[in-house]
Protein backbone atom coordinates (compact mmCIF):
# COMPACT_ATOMS: atom_id res chain seq x y z
CA UNK A 1 0.00 0.00 0.00
CA UNK A 2 1.52 3.24 -0.94
CA UNK A 3 1.12 6.28 0.94
CA UNK A 4 0.66 10.00 0.28
CA UNK A 5 3.79 12.05 0.43
CA UNK A 6 4.31 13.58 4.20
CA UNK A 7 2.79 17.55 4.43
CA UNK A 8 0.41 17.04 1.69
CA UNK A 9 -2.99 17.93 1.98
CA UNK A 10 -6.34 17.61 0.61
CA UNK A 11 -9.24 14.80 0.78
CA UNK A 12 -7.72 10.73 -1.39
CA UNK A 13 -8.80 11.18 -4.34
CA UNK A 14 -9.91 7.70 -4.20
CA UNK A 15 -12.00 8.11 -1.09
CA UNK A 16 -14.87 8.65 -2.92
CA UNK A 17 -15.44 6.14 -5.06
CA UNK A 18 -13.53 3.79 -2.69
CA UNK A 19 -16.36 4.40 -0.04
CA UNK A 20 -19.53 5.08 -2.50
CA UNK A 21 -19.90 8.30 -0.15
CA UNK A 22 -20.75 9.97 -3.29
CA UNK A 23 -23.94 7.53 -3.25
CA UNK A 24 -23.87 6.72 0.35
CA UNK A 25 -27.57 5.97 1.35
CA UNK A 26 -29.36 4.00 4.52
CA UNK A 27 -31.32 1.34 4.44
CA UNK A 28 -35.02 2.46 5.52
CA UNK A 29 -34.83 -0.27 8.20
CA UNK A 30 -31.92 0.35 9.27
CA UNK A 31 -32.84 4.47 9.74
CA UNK A 32 -36.05 3.09 11.28
CA UNK A 33 -33.93 1.01 13.73
CA UNK A 34 -31.73 4.32 14.52
CA UNK A 35 -34.75 6.69 14.70
CA UNK A 36 -36.80 4.05 17.23
CA UNK A 37 -33.30 4.45 19.43
CA UNK A 38 -33.34 7.69 20.04
CA UNK A 39 -36.91 7.85 20.72
CA UNK A 40 -37.12 4.77 23.38
CA UNK A 41 -33.51 6.33 24.62
CA UNK A 42 -35.13 10.31 25.65
CA UNK A 43 -38.49 8.16 27.08
CA UNK A 44 -36.25 6.09 28.98
CA UNK A 45 -34.26 9.07 30.46
CA UNK A 46 -37.44 11.63 30.96
CA UNK A 47 -38.81 12.44 34.55
CA UNK A 48 -41.78 10.00 34.17
CA UNK A 49 -39.43 6.85 34.83
CA UNK A 50 -37.34 8.32 37.61
CA UNK A 51 -38.99 7.22 40.55
CA UNK A 52 -41.60 4.23 39.00
CA UNK A 53 -40.42 0.55 39.83
CA UNK A 54 -41.66 -2.91 38.45
CA UNK A 55 -41.10 -6.17 40.47
CA UNK A 56 -38.88 -3.93 42.71
CA UNK A 57 -36.47 -2.98 40.23
CA UNK A 58 -36.67 0.94 38.82
CA UNK A 59 -38.34 1.69 35.48
CA UNK A 60 -35.25 3.16 33.72
CA UNK A 61 -33.38 -0.14 34.46
CA UNK A 62 -36.30 -2.37 32.89
CA UNK A 63 -36.29 0.20 29.50
CA UNK A 64 -32.43 0.13 29.61
CA UNK A 65 -32.10 -3.71 29.59
CA UNK A 66 -35.57 -3.96 27.46
CA UNK A 67 -33.34 -1.48 24.99
CA UNK A 68 -30.09 -3.56 25.08
CA UNK A 69 -31.73 -6.60 23.98
CA UNK A 70 -34.10 -5.30 20.99
CA UNK A 71 -31.37 -2.89 19.26
CA UNK A 72 -28.69 -5.50 18.70
CA UNK A 73 -31.79 -8.37 17.65
CA UNK A 74 -33.30 -5.76 15.17
CA UNK A 75 -29.67 -4.93 13.72
CA UNK A 76 -28.83 -8.70 13.33
CA UNK A 77 -31.69 -9.48 11.42
CA UNK A 78 -31.43 -6.34 9.47
CA UNK A 79 -27.66 -7.28 8.88
CA UNK A 80 -28.55 -10.93 8.01
CA UNK A 81 -31.18 -9.45 5.56
CA UNK A 82 -28.78 -7.58 3.86
CA UNK A 83 -26.59 -8.38 0.39
CA UNK A 84 -22.60 -9.23 0.48
CA UNK A 85 -20.39 -6.29 -0.85
CA UNK B 1 -4.74 -24.65 42.17
CA UNK B 2 -5.59 -21.45 41.23
CA UNK B 3 -2.23 -20.00 40.51
CA UNK B 4 -1.76 -23.19 38.32
CA UNK B 5 -4.61 -22.48 35.98
CA UNK B 6 -3.99 -18.67 35.79
CA UNK B 7 -0.13 -19.77 34.60
CA UNK B 8 -1.57 -22.55 31.99
CA UNK B 9 -3.45 -19.51 30.77
CA UNK B 10 -0.63 -17.04 30.54
CA UNK B 11 1.10 -20.04 28.97
CA UNK B 12 -1.19 -20.78 26.31
CA UNK B 13 -1.46 -16.58 25.80
CA UNK B 14 2.19 -16.78 24.83
CA UNK B 15 1.84 -19.90 22.38
CA UNK B 16 -0.86 -18.18 20.29
CA UNK B 17 1.24 -15.77 19.91
CA UNK B 18 4.21 -17.48 18.66
CA UNK B 19 2.20 -19.47 16.32
CA UNK B 20 0.40 -16.18 15.16
CA UNK B 21 4.11 -14.79 14.58
CA UNK B 22 4.67 -17.64 12.23
CA UNK B 23 2.01 -16.82 10.29
CA UNK B 24 2.46 -13.04 9.76
CA UNK B 25 6.07 -12.84 8.82
CA UNK B 26 6.74 -9.23 8.48
CA UNK B 27 3.64 -8.27 6.67
CA UNK B 28 2.05 -5.13 7.46
CA UNK B 29 -1.57 -6.98 6.07
CA UNK B 30 -1.30 -9.57 8.79
CA UNK B 31 0.18 -7.83 11.40
CA UNK B 32 -2.47 -4.75 11.30
CA UNK B 33 -5.83 -6.42 10.35
CA UNK B 34 -5.11 -10.33 9.80
CA UNK B 35 -4.69 -10.39 6.51
CA UNK B 36 -8.43 -8.51 6.48
CA UNK B 37 -10.35 -12.11 6.17
CA UNK B 38 -11.75 -12.73 9.42
CA UNK B 39 -15.11 -14.63 9.26
CA UNK B 40 -18.38 -13.83 11.34
CA UNK B 41 -17.59 -16.15 13.87
CA UNK B 42 -14.08 -15.22 14.81
CA UNK B 43 -15.46 -11.34 14.89
CA UNK B 44 -18.11 -11.78 16.94
CA UNK B 45 -16.29 -14.08 19.70
CA UNK B 46 -13.66 -11.02 18.91
CA UNK B 47 -15.74 -8.12 19.28
CA UNK B 48 -16.92 -9.44 22.66
CA UNK B 49 -13.41 -9.63 24.03
CA UNK B 50 -12.72 -6.04 22.72
CA UNK B 51 -15.72 -4.68 24.52
CA UNK B 52 -16.48 -6.86 27.84
CA UNK B 53 -13.30 -5.44 30.06
CA UNK B 54 -12.10 -5.93 33.25
CA UNK B 55 -14.73 -2.83 34.10
CA UNK B 56 -17.83 -4.81 32.62
CA UNK B 57 -17.29 -8.07 34.48
CA UNK B 58 -15.57 -7.11 37.84
CA UNK B 59 -17.03 -3.60 39.01
CA UNK B 60 -21.25 -5.15 37.98
CA UNK B 61 -22.34 -6.79 41.27
CA UNK B 62 -20.23 -4.42 43.33
CA UNK B 63 -21.60 -1.17 41.52
CA UNK B 64 -24.98 -2.60 41.20
CA UNK B 65 -24.98 -2.74 45.20
CA UNK B 66 -23.85 0.40 46.04
CA UNK B 67 -25.86 2.53 43.44
CA UNK B 68 -28.55 0.60 42.64
CA UNK B 69 -29.35 -1.24 39.24
CA UNK B 70 -29.72 1.42 37.13
CA UNK B 71 -26.16 3.60 36.59
CA UNK B 72 -24.82 0.54 35.07
CA UNK B 73 -27.90 0.04 33.52
CA UNK B 74 -27.03 3.38 31.51
CA UNK B 75 -23.84 2.82 30.76
CA UNK B 76 -24.30 -1.18 30.02
CA UNK B 77 -26.92 -0.71 27.61
CA UNK B 78 -24.49 2.35 25.70
CA UNK B 79 -22.54 -0.42 24.38
CA UNK B 80 -24.80 -2.75 22.46
CA UNK B 81 -26.60 0.34 21.11
CA UNK B 82 -23.25 2.12 20.17
CA UNK B 83 -22.49 -1.61 18.30
CA UNK B 84 -25.73 -1.17 16.41
CA UNK B 85 -25.12 2.95 15.73
CA UNK B 86 -21.81 1.62 14.43
CA UNK B 87 -22.58 -1.67 12.38
CA UNK B 88 -25.21 1.30 10.83
CA UNK B 89 -23.34 4.32 10.97
CA UNK B 90 -19.67 3.54 9.94
CA UNK B 91 -19.14 -0.57 8.90
CA UNK B 92 -19.98 -0.49 5.54
CA UNK B 93 -18.05 3.01 4.23
CA UNK B 94 -15.02 1.98 6.64
CA UNK B 95 -15.13 -1.87 5.82
CA UNK B 96 -15.35 -0.62 1.92
CA UNK B 97 -12.12 1.47 2.07
CA UNK B 98 -9.89 -1.10 2.71
CA UNK B 99 -7.68 1.04 5.30
CA UNK B 100 -5.88 -0.30 8.61
CA UNK B 101 -6.64 2.38 11.26
CA UNK B 102 -9.06 4.92 12.37
CA UNK B 103 -6.59 7.82 10.90
CA UNK B 104 -6.93 6.28 7.92
CA UNK B 105 -10.37 7.06 7.77
CA UNK B 106 -9.39 10.66 8.60
CA UNK B 107 -6.59 10.95 6.77
CA UNK B 108 -8.62 9.65 3.60
CA UNK B 109 -11.44 11.87 3.92
CA UNK B 110 -10.23 14.88 5.06
CA UNK B 111 -6.02 15.07 4.16
CA UNK B 112 -5.69 17.49 7.40
CA UNK B 113 -2.00 17.78 7.98
CA UNK B 114 -3.50 18.34 12.00
CA UNK B 115 -5.77 15.64 11.82
CA UNK B 116 -2.90 13.51 10.60
CA UNK B 117 -1.21 14.43 13.98
CA UNK B 118 -3.86 15.10 15.96
CA UNK B 119 -5.69 11.76 16.09
CA UNK B 120 -2.77 8.78 16.45
CA UNK B 121 -1.71 11.10 19.80
CA UNK B 122 -4.98 11.51 21.21
CA UNK B 123 -5.21 7.61 20.19
CA UNK B 124 -1.93 6.32 22.37
CA UNK B 125 -3.08 9.06 25.46
CA UNK B 126 -6.66 7.54 25.70
CA UNK B 127 -5.54 4.02 24.98
CA UNK B 128 -2.88 4.85 27.65
CA UNK B 129 -5.33 5.78 29.94
CA UNK B 130 -7.67 2.90 29.54
CA UNK B 131 -4.55 0.10 29.57
CA UNK B 132 -3.49 1.38 32.97
CA UNK B 133 -6.80 1.15 34.16
CA UNK B 134 -6.99 -2.50 32.79
CA UNK B 135 -3.42 -2.96 34.68
CA UNK B 136 -4.86 -2.02 37.85
CA UNK B 137 -8.09 -4.40 37.72
CA UNK B 138 -5.88 -7.83 36.89
CA UNK B 139 -2.90 -6.84 39.84
CA UNK B 140 -6.75 -6.72 42.21
CA UNK B 141 -7.48 -10.42 40.94
CA UNK B 142 -4.47 -11.43 41.14
CA UNK B 143 -4.13 -10.31 44.64
CA UNK B 144 -7.72 -11.22 46.17
CA UNK B 145 -7.80 -14.55 44.39
CA UNK B 146 -4.16 -15.84 43.61
CA UNK B 147 -2.34 -13.83 46.62
CA UNK B 148 0.17 -12.35 44.57
CA UNK B 149 1.73 -9.22 45.35
CA UNK B 150 0.34 -5.71 43.45
CA UNK B 151 3.37 -4.98 41.66
CA UNK B 152 4.32 -9.31 40.91
CA UNK B 153 0.94 -9.58 39.73
CA UNK B 154 0.94 -6.59 37.46
CA UNK B 155 4.63 -7.38 35.78
CA UNK B 156 3.42 -10.56 35.13
CA UNK B 157 0.32 -9.78 33.66
CA UNK B 158 1.81 -6.89 31.46
CA UNK B 159 5.14 -8.71 30.19
CA UNK B 160 2.67 -11.60 29.25
CA UNK B 161 -0.05 -9.61 26.96
CA UNK B 162 2.90 -7.15 25.59
CA UNK B 163 4.62 -10.43 24.64
CA UNK B 164 1.93 -12.20 22.59
CA UNK B 165 0.74 -8.61 20.94
CA UNK B 166 4.00 -7.75 19.62
CA UNK B 167 5.29 -11.27 18.55
CA UNK B 168 2.05 -11.84 17.03
CA UNK B 169 0.12 -8.41 15.85
CA UNK B 170 -3.37 -7.96 15.60
CA UNK B 171 -3.47 -11.98 14.40
CA UNK B 172 -2.06 -13.12 17.83
CA UNK B 173 -4.95 -10.81 19.57
CA UNK B 174 -7.67 -12.33 17.64
CA UNK B 175 -6.96 -15.40 17.86
CA UNK B 176 -6.75 -14.98 21.51
CA UNK B 177 -9.90 -12.96 22.07
CA UNK B 178 -11.63 -15.74 20.13
CA UNK B 179 -10.51 -18.24 23.34
CA UNK B 180 -10.78 -15.63 25.79
CA UNK B 181 -14.33 -14.38 24.68
CA UNK B 182 -15.64 -17.92 25.02
CA UNK B 183 -14.01 -18.57 28.47
CA UNK B 184 -15.60 -15.71 29.62
CA UNK B 185 -19.38 -16.40 28.28
CA UNK B 186 -18.78 -19.89 30.19
CA UNK B 187 -17.61 -18.56 33.17
CA UNK B 188 -20.49 -16.20 33.74
CA UNK B 189 -22.94 -18.55 33.03
CA UNK B 190 -21.42 -21.32 35.13
CA UNK B 191 -21.22 -18.81 37.91
CA UNK B 192 -24.70 -17.93 37.28
CA UNK B 193 -25.66 -21.17 37.41
CA UNK B 194 -23.92 -21.36 41.51
CA UNK B 195 -25.04 -18.53 42.24
CA UNK B 196 -28.94 -18.96 41.43
CA UNK B 197 -28.69 -22.49 43.41
CA UNK B 198 -27.03 -20.86 46.05
CA UNK B 199 -29.58 -18.07 46.62
CA UNK B 200 -32.59 -20.67 46.54
CA UNK B 201 -34.79 -18.90 44.14
CA UNK B 202 -34.98 -15.08 42.43
CA UNK B 203 -37.41 -13.58 44.86
CA UNK B 204 -35.46 -14.85 48.01
CA UNK B 205 -32.17 -13.89 46.77
CA UNK B 206 -33.46 -10.70 45.89
CA UNK B 207 -34.95 -10.36 49.27
CA UNK B 208 -31.73 -10.44 51.10
CA UNK B 209 -29.92 -8.37 48.66
CA UNK B 210 -32.10 -5.33 49.14
CA UNK B 211 -32.10 -6.13 53.04
CA UNK B 212 -28.29 -5.70 52.77
CA UNK B 213 -27.88 -3.13 50.19
CA UNK B 214 -31.29 -1.09 50.11
CA UNK B 215 -29.85 0.75 47.12
CA UNK B 216 -30.50 -2.53 44.94
CA UNK B 217 -34.37 -1.76 45.10
CA UNK B 218 -34.82 2.24 45.21
CA UNK B 219 -36.78 3.49 42.35
CA UNK B 220 -35.12 6.99 42.76
CA UNK B 221 -31.86 8.08 41.18
CA UNK B 222 -28.83 7.82 43.04
CA UNK B 223 -27.15 10.99 41.44
CA UNK B 224 -27.70 13.39 38.92
CA UNK B 225 -29.77 12.09 35.98
CA UNK B 226 -27.11 13.84 33.25
CA UNK B 227 -24.98 11.22 35.16
CA UNK B 228 -26.88 8.22 34.16
CA UNK B 229 -27.08 9.93 30.33
CA UNK B 230 -23.82 10.90 30.33
CA UNK B 231 -23.03 6.78 30.51
CA UNK B 232 -25.49 5.92 28.19
CA UNK B 233 -23.86 9.12 25.76
CA UNK B 234 -20.74 8.07 25.86
CA UNK B 235 -20.95 4.54 24.57
CA UNK B 236 -23.44 4.94 22.69
CA UNK B 237 -21.42 7.11 20.43
CA UNK B 238 -17.82 5.90 21.51
CA UNK B 239 -17.79 2.49 20.02
CA UNK B 240 -17.71 3.87 16.65
CA UNK B 241 -14.44 5.90 17.34
CA UNK B 242 -12.69 3.26 19.69
CA UNK B 243 -9.68 2.13 17.81
CA UNK B 244 -9.58 -1.08 18.98
CA UNK B 245 -13.21 -1.80 17.84
CA UNK B 246 -12.96 -0.10 14.68
CA UNK B 247 -9.64 -1.64 13.60
CA UNK B 248 -12.34 -5.41 14.06
CA UNK B 249 -14.46 -3.72 11.39
CA UNK B 250 -11.15 -2.93 9.09
CA UNK B 251 -10.47 -6.81 9.50
CA UNK B 252 -13.64 -8.56 8.19
CA UNK B 253 -14.40 -10.14 5.41
CA UNK B 254 -16.56 -8.22 4.17
CA UNK B 255 -19.52 -5.53 5.16
CA UNK B 256 -22.09 -8.02 5.78
CA UNK B 257 -20.02 -9.83 7.95
CA UNK B 258 -18.45 -6.88 9.77
CA UNK B 259 -22.39 -5.70 10.62
CA UNK B 260 -23.34 -9.38 11.39
CA UNK B 261 -20.34 -10.06 13.72
CA UNK B 262 -20.99 -6.17 15.56
CA UNK B 263 -24.47 -7.00 16.39
CA UNK B 264 -24.15 -11.06 17.34
CA UNK B 265 -21.32 -10.08 19.63
CA UNK B 266 -23.60 -7.80 21.29
CA UNK B 267 -26.19 -10.24 21.83
CA UNK B 268 -23.65 -12.54 23.91
CA UNK B 269 -22.59 -9.21 25.91
CA UNK B 270 -26.31 -8.91 26.80
CA UNK B 271 -26.61 -12.16 27.88
CA UNK B 272 -24.10 -12.42 29.90
CA UNK B 273 -24.67 -8.51 31.56
CA UNK B 274 -28.45 -9.88 32.42
CA UNK B 275 -26.98 -12.75 34.05
CA UNK B 276 -24.76 -10.20 36.26
CA UNK B 277 -27.44 -7.92 36.43
CA UNK B 278 -30.45 -10.82 37.53
CA UNK B 279 -28.71 -13.56 39.08
CA UNK B 280 -25.33 -12.74 39.94
CA UNK B 281 -25.56 -9.08 41.06
CA UNK B 282 -28.92 -10.30 43.91
CA UNK B 283 -26.92 -13.56 45.01
CA UNK B 284 -24.04 -11.40 45.72
CA UNK B 285 -26.38 -8.57 47.65
CA UNK B 286 -27.27 -11.83 49.95
CA UNK B 287 -24.59 -13.81 50.77
CA UNK B 288 -22.06 -10.21 51.51
CA UNK B 289 -22.84 -7.70 54.37
CA UNK B 290 -22.73 -4.24 53.36
CA UNK B 291 -19.75 -4.19 56.06
CA UNK B 292 -17.89 -6.73 54.38
CA UNK B 293 -18.22 -4.80 50.97
CA UNK B 294 -15.23 -2.26 51.39
CA UNK B 295 -14.19 -2.47 47.45
CA UNK B 296 -17.12 -2.59 45.73
CA UNK B 297 -15.24 -4.17 42.56
CA UNK B 298 -14.44 -7.00 44.84
CA UNK B 299 -17.80 -8.16 44.87
CA UNK B 300 -17.41 -10.50 42.45
CA UNK B 301 -14.49 -11.61 44.00
CA UNK B 302 -15.93 -12.51 47.31
CA UNK B 303 -18.88 -14.24 45.92
CA UNK B 304 -17.10 -16.64 44.29
CA UNK B 305 -14.74 -17.31 47.31
CA UNK B 306 -18.21 -17.63 49.55
CA UNK B 307 -20.23 -20.48 46.72
CA UNK B 308 -17.40 -21.16 44.32
CA UNK B 309 -14.96 -24.69 44.62
CA UNK B 310 -11.04 -23.81 44.47
CA UNK B 311 -10.88 -25.30 40.60
CA UNK B 312 -13.83 -22.96 39.57
CA UNK B 313 -12.52 -19.69 41.42
CA UNK B 314 -9.35 -20.38 39.19
CA UNK B 315 -11.32 -20.70 35.92
CA UNK B 316 -13.17 -17.57 37.24
CA UNK B 317 -9.89 -15.59 37.87
CA UNK B 318 -8.78 -16.75 34.68
CA UNK B 319 -11.86 -15.11 32.78
CA UNK B 320 -12.00 -11.91 34.27
CA UNK B 321 -7.81 -11.87 33.62
CA UNK B 322 -9.08 -12.68 30.04
CA UNK B 323 -11.17 -9.67 30.28
CA UNK B 324 -8.84 -7.43 31.18
CA UNK B 325 -6.26 -8.73 29.04
CA UNK B 326 -8.48 -8.88 25.56
CA UNK B 327 -9.20 -5.39 25.88
CA UNK B 328 -5.84 -4.44 26.96
CA UNK B 329 -4.17 -6.16 23.78
CA UNK B 330 -6.59 -4.59 21.71
CA UNK B 331 -5.73 -1.22 22.73
CA UNK B 332 -2.11 -2.31 23.02
CA UNK B 333 -2.52 -2.71 19.07
CA UNK B 334 -4.42 0.63 18.77
CA UNK B 335 -1.37 2.17 20.06
CA UNK B 336 1.61 0.36 17.98
CA UNK B 337 -0.63 1.36 14.77
CA UNK B 338 -1.01 4.79 15.63
CA UNK B 339 2.82 4.96 16.19
CA UNK B 340 4.33 2.42 13.32
CA UNK B 341 0.93 3.34 10.87
CA UNK B 342 0.29 6.37 11.27
CA UNK B 343 2.77 8.32 12.06
CA UNK B 344 6.10 6.55 11.56
CA UNK B 345 5.38 4.99 8.19
CA UNK B 346 2.46 7.49 6.90
CA UNK B 347 3.83 11.27 8.06
CA UNK B 348 8.21 10.05 9.40
CA UNK B 349 8.92 7.59 6.97
CA UNK B 350 6.73 7.17 3.94
CA UNK B 351 8.83 4.83 2.55
CA UNK B 352 9.80 2.01 4.71
CA UNK B 353 9.54 -1.56 4.21
CA UNK B 354 6.74 -3.55 5.61
CA UNK B 355 9.19 -5.46 7.96
CA UNK B 356 10.62 -2.16 9.49
CA UNK B 357 7.34 -1.16 9.94
CA UNK B 358 6.18 -4.15 11.81
CA UNK B 359 9.44 -3.68 13.78
CA UNK B 360 8.54 -0.47 14.86
CA UNK B 361 5.31 -1.69 15.78
CA UNK B 362 7.00 -4.42 17.67
CA UNK B 363 9.20 -1.67 19.78
CA UNK B 364 5.93 0.88 20.46
CA UNK B 365 3.87 -2.21 21.93
CA UNK B 366 6.69 -2.96 24.73
CA UNK B 367 7.81 1.13 25.44
CA UNK B 368 3.92 1.95 25.62
CA UNK B 369 3.27 -1.58 27.67
CA UNK B 370 6.29 -0.56 29.74
CA UNK B 371 5.07 2.84 30.15
CA UNK B 372 1.41 1.44 31.59
CA UNK B 373 3.01 -0.65 33.89
CA UNK B 374 4.84 2.07 35.21
CA UNK B 375 1.98 4.27 35.49
CA UNK B 376 -0.03 1.33 37.03
CA UNK B 377 2.35 0.66 39.71
CA UNK B 378 0.91 4.51 41.80
CA UNK B 379 -2.27 4.91 40.32
CA UNK B 380 -3.91 7.45 40.80
CA UNK B 381 -6.90 7.25 42.67
CA UNK B 382 -9.83 8.87 40.06
CA UNK B 383 -8.70 6.11 37.69
CA UNK B 384 -11.94 4.83 36.68
CA UNK B 385 -12.83 8.23 36.19
CA UNK B 386 -10.25 9.22 34.15
CA UNK B 387 -10.65 5.73 32.04
CA UNK B 388 -14.10 6.97 31.77
CA UNK B 389 -12.92 10.31 30.83
CA UNK B 390 -10.67 8.67 27.77
CA UNK B 391 -13.33 7.30 26.17
CA UNK B 392 -15.78 10.11 26.58
CA UNK B 393 -13.17 12.11 24.58
CA UNK B 394 -12.60 10.10 22.04
CA UNK B 395 -16.51 10.39 21.12
CA UNK B 396 -16.22 14.27 22.02
CA UNK B 397 -13.46 14.78 19.66
CA UNK B 398 -13.70 11.65 16.61
CA UNK B 399 -17.61 11.24 16.50
CA UNK B 400 -19.10 14.03 15.05
CA UNK B 401 -16.08 14.37 12.13
CA UNK B 402 -16.54 10.68 11.74
CA UNK B 403 -20.35 10.59 11.09
CA UNK B 404 -20.62 14.00 9.44
CA UNK B 405 -17.05 13.04 6.84
CA UNK B 406 -19.78 9.99 5.64
CA UNK B 407 -22.99 11.09 5.71
CA UNK B 408 -22.64 14.88 4.93
CA UNK B 409 -21.29 15.61 1.52
CA UNK B 410 -21.24 18.87 2.90
CA UNK B 411 -18.76 18.72 5.31
CA UNK B 412 -15.43 20.12 4.34
CA UNK B 413 -11.64 19.84 5.86
CA UNK B 414 -11.60 22.85 8.18
CA UNK B 415 -15.09 22.05 9.56
CA UNK B 416 -14.24 18.62 10.86
CA UNK B 417 -10.57 19.71 12.22
CA UNK B 418 -12.62 22.48 13.99
CA UNK B 419 -15.39 20.45 14.98
CA UNK B 420 -12.44 18.00 16.57
CA UNK B 421 -10.59 20.31 18.33
CA UNK B 422 -13.67 22.05 19.38
CA UNK B 423 -14.96 19.22 21.17
CA UNK B 424 -11.78 17.64 22.43
CA UNK B 425 -11.34 21.30 23.95
CA UNK B 426 -14.92 21.64 25.35
CA UNK B 427 -14.59 18.32 26.95
CA UNK B 428 -11.20 18.63 28.79
CA UNK B 429 -12.03 22.08 30.17
CA UNK B 430 -15.59 20.44 31.48
CA UNK B 431 -13.84 17.13 32.54
CA UNK B 432 -10.83 19.28 34.46
CA UNK B 433 -12.07 22.80 35.45
CA UNK B 434 -15.51 21.92 36.34
CA UNK B 435 -17.02 19.72 39.43
CA UNK B 436 -19.87 18.15 36.86
CA UNK B 437 -21.97 14.74 37.54
CA UNK B 438 -20.04 12.06 36.57
CA UNK B 439 -19.82 11.15 33.05
CA UNK B 440 -21.76 13.73 31.91
CA UNK B 441 -18.55 15.92 30.11
CA UNK B 442 -19.13 13.92 27.00
CA UNK B 443 -22.71 15.96 27.18
CA UNK B 444 -20.78 19.10 25.96
CA UNK B 445 -18.08 18.32 23.75
CA UNK B 446 -20.53 15.85 21.61
CA UNK B 447 -22.58 18.55 20.72
CA UNK B 448 -20.55 21.20 20.20
CA UNK B 449 -18.19 18.95 18.13
CA UNK B 450 -21.37 18.51 15.77
CA UNK B 451 -22.65 22.30 16.03
CA UNK B 452 -19.05 23.06 14.74
CA UNK B 453 -18.03 21.20 12.24
CA UNK B 454 -21.79 21.79 10.97
CA UNK B 455 -21.56 25.75 11.19
CA UNK B 456 -17.70 26.07 9.73
CA UNK B 457 -18.62 23.67 6.62
CA UNK B 458 -21.43 25.50 5.65
CA UNK B 459 -19.41 28.65 6.11
CA UNK B 460 -17.17 27.44 2.86
CA UNK B 461 -20.14 27.79 -0.10
CA UNK B 462 -21.69 24.33 -1.65
CA UNK B 463 -20.38 24.98 -5.36
CA UNK B 464 -16.62 25.67 -3.94
CA UNK B 465 -17.02 21.92 -1.82
CA UNK B 466 -18.68 20.54 -5.16
CA UNK B 467 -15.21 21.76 -7.02
CA UNK B 468 -13.37 20.55 -4.51
CA UNK B 469 -14.31 17.05 -4.28
CA UNK B 470 -14.46 17.04 -8.95
CA UNK B 471 -10.79 18.27 -8.61
CA UNK B 472 -9.77 15.75 -5.94
CA UNK B 473 -11.20 12.95 -8.10
CA UNK B 474 -9.75 13.90 -11.36
CA UNK B 475 -6.22 14.07 -10.13
CA UNK B 476 -3.78 11.63 -10.05
CA UNK B 477 -4.38 9.00 -7.60
CA UNK B 478 -2.24 9.19 -4.29
CA UNK B 479 -3.04 5.54 -2.84
CA UNK B 480 -2.63 3.86 -5.48
CA UNK B 481 -2.66 0.31 -4.89
CA UNK B 482 -4.85 0.50 -1.08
Amino acid sequence: MSVPPPGSSGPDPTYATATGRSDVTMPRGELALLIAIVIFSVVTFLPITHNVSLFGIPLMAWMLWALMVIAPAVGLVLSLRSGKE
Amino acid sequence: MQIAIVIAYFVILVVVGYLAYRKVKGSTDQFFVAGRNLGTFINSWAFLASLASGGSLMALAGTNLSLGFTYLAATTAGAPVGFVVASILVARPLRKLGKYTLPDYFDARYGSVIMRWMVPVVIVIASMAYVVAQLKGASIIAGNILGWDYNVALWVAGITFVLYVSIGGFLSVTWNDIFQGILMFSMIVGFGVAAYSAMGGFDEGFAAATANFPALGDAGLSMSVWAYVGGFVTWACAISVTPHVIMRVFSAKDVRSAKVSLNTAMLIFVAMMLIGFLVITPAAGGAITSAELTDPDAALLLLSERILSPLFQGVVAAALLAAIMSTTAGLLMACNSAIAHDIFKKILKPGAPERQVVWVANGATWVVGVICIALAMNPPEFLIVLYTGAVALLASAFFAPMVLGIWWTRTTTAGAVAGMLSGAVVFCVAFFAFDLPTTSEVLFGLPTSFIVTFVVSLARPETAVAVDRDSAVATAPRHAGT
